[in-house]
């Protein structure tokens, strides 16, 4: 048994997805996520299976989840699971090549400035997909649907890449300084992608 | 099929073998736009796939491109040259190390810039999971 608050929503929604369905890339995460999980969820049942029955539930897929919650005005933290990726993702592409094509190892200095970044991003934003770039970087994704998409990248080298589609001719690209800020630009073109949520 | 293409068409169809999990995503059929970003060089590798079996374009796949790159082979994101060519991007044969390799070339130098090219054509890709 868990105690609800102090176990991430990530690991409390996993607990309640039926193996049959999740199984299946190809079913309808919408419906299996108003079926089995925010109905629950919204009930704060406070019974949770045991460990055995917990699936591994790709990140991928918690985003869904987590746009959903949004919509549905519920908070969560997915910092933990940000982290995780990030780390799975700097231990994967820390040596040469790791794309097949000669991709440059992604260095500490830039795991860490991806790390900082994670950190400066309210959590009332989905949590972003992490992209290991070619040139070494590293960029944090929010894709909301086709055409609508912030890329915001960083190097190791205290600037920030950014570049961001909202729509039909609506696009921005350029670079910030970073230090320990994130820079107001970003955040506007966060608050632009998810305009809808707010 | 197999002669070698010296002019790229906008109707080709052309595919990038993938082999970093990281660059796509399986449940929603989508692709990152870390795929496409060029390497050092300004170009990113691709393979024109017209007229070929899904068999024939997993051949290269797993016989060609991931047993010199010695990585694993996880999927691939197909597009049309067209989708390139749209972008102001060229498609140049380098039929070096097989006859329907190329490189989409042309980017534009602006690191930001080539992200947001890169993350219009991975919109405009269709994922394909490697089935084996």
């Amino acid at each position: 048994m868990y105690e609800a608050a102090t176990i991430p929503v990530r690991k409390r929604l996993s607990t309640y997805i039926p193996i049959g369905e999740i199984n299946d890339p190809l079913k309808d995460w919408q419906n299996v996520l108003n079926t089995f999980i925010l109905e629950r969820y919204k009930k704060r049942a406070d019974n949770f299976s045991d460990s055995k029955e917990e699936l591994s539930w790709k990140t991928d897929d918690c985003k869904d989840v987590d746009l959903r919650l949004l919509e549905w005005g519920i908070p969560f933290d997915w910092l933990d699971q940000a982290f995780q990726d990030l780390e799975e993702i700097y231990d994967e592409c820390s040596i040469e090549n790791w794309d097949g094509y000669g991709a440059r190892a992604i260095t500490q200095e830039t795991y860490f400035e991806a790390s900082k970044l994670l950190e400066l991003i309210p959590t009332s934003y989905p949590m972003p997909d992490i992209c290991p770039e070619p040139n070494g970087g590293i960029g944090l994704e929010w894709y909301k649907e086709r055409g609508y998409s912030l890329i915001v990248s960083v190097s190791g080298r205290n600037i920030i890449i950014y570049a961001g589609l909202f729509g039909e001719n609506n696009e921005a690209h350029g670079t910030e300084h970073f230090t320990n800020s994130m820079p107001q630009v970003i955040l506007n073109f966060l608050k632009r992608l998810f305009s809808d949520i707010e | 099929m197999n002669e070698t293409k010296n002019i790229i068409e906008q109707s080709e169809r052309i595919c990038r073998y993938l082999f970093q999990r990281s660059h796509f995503v399986p449940t929603k059929r989508r692709v990152k736009y870390g795929a496409f970003l060029p390497d050092s060089n300004g170009q990113t590798s691709v393979f024109i796939i017209s007229g070929l079996t899904e068999g024939q374009i997993w051949d290269i796949g797993q016989n060609v491109v991931a047993r010199l790159s010695q990585r694993s082979l996880k999927a691939r994101a197909d597009l049309f040259a067209s989708h390139a060519m749209n972008e102001n991007l060229l498609i140049e044969p380098d039929t070096n190390s097989h006859e329907l390799h190329a490189n989409i070339i042309g980017w534009p130098e602006q690191d930001s810039e080539q992200r947001l090219i890169a993350r219009k054509l991975a919109d405009k890709a269709e994922l394909q999971l490697n089935p084996s």
